[in-house]
């Protein structure tokens, strides 16, 4: 099932200009998800951040992974699974807590579509671990690991 | 008595270099302190590290902070918790 912004909105409190994937694919909830994106060269984002290159500004790169990461930490308590092993946060999400072994190999640019491919690796207590990866055209450009807290007390 | 000490002092290391904790020194940590607040200092998220870091070097599985609780009592407690665990995951 492909989850289009009516979906992730239900989940993640990000909305346009900063909700920066258009699709979220490939969704295990609780485990790995795919983000996606299509640059707009409209985005103001790109325009201003480097003008004349339309390039995305490379910390937005980890932004949106962490945009997919939550979708798909927290989207299982909103959107059926059927996998009750699944580790699922509350939605309304939380807080990016810690962004580590971050490397950048290139840019995403106008016209570029970018996968942001993250999967869980851990979660305890009120914490959820995740890998992340942004590639354009099966190449990868940016890395990184991204942990984030998630208050029980948010799910009532 | 020697084998706990030998796995409390890799724990030591395994602590140290998992979460880079470049101002301690292996001889900071007593056997008896906490790890977590007023001991060693270690937060939340250390523990979902350290919770990694056990699992990849001894395959053990701290599944939830209860177990949590109990095993990052101390260091001692940490010994006696891997060797536990170690030994019901690979009987011999």
């Amino acid at each position: 099932m492909r989850y289009d912004p009516s979906h992730i909105t239900r989940v993640i409190p990000h909305r346009p200009p900063f909700l920066l994937i258009d699709a979220v694919e490939s969704v295990e909830f609780g485990r790995r998800g795919v983000g996606i994106s299509t640059l707009d060269k409209s985005s103001e984002f790109l325009r201003d951040y480097r003008p004349g290159e339309n390039i995305l500004p490379r910390s937005l790169l980890i932004e949106a992974m962490a945009q997919t990461a939550a979708f798909v930490a927290a989207g299982g308590s909103v959107f059926e699974t059927g996998d009750e092993q699944a580790p699922s946060a509350p939605p309304g999400v939380g807080y990016l807590v810690r962004v580590s072994d971050v490397t950048f190999s290139g840019n995403a640019k106008a016209g570029d579509t970018v996968s942001y491919i993250v999967e869980m690796t851990k979660s305890f207590g009120d914490l959820y671990k995740f890998t992340g990866r942004a590639l354009v055209n099966g190449v990868e450009i940016a890395r990184g690991e991204l942990t984030f807290s998630v208050p029980r007390d948010t799910s009532g | 008595m020697e084998n706990k000490n030998t796995l409390i002092s890799e724990l030591k290391t395994l602590i140290i270099e998992s979460l880079q904790l470049e101002d301690v020194a292996p001889e900071d940590i007593g056997p008896d302190d906490p790890l977590f607040g007023n001991g060693l200092g270690l937060d939340s998220i250390d523990a979902l590290e350290l919770v990694v870091a056990l699992e990849k070097a001894y395959g053990i599985v701290i599944p939830d902070e209860d177990v949590g609780k109990e095993a990052f009592a101390s260091l001692s407690a940490l010994a006696d918790f891997v060797a536990r665990e170690r030994k019901s995951a690979s009987p011999e």
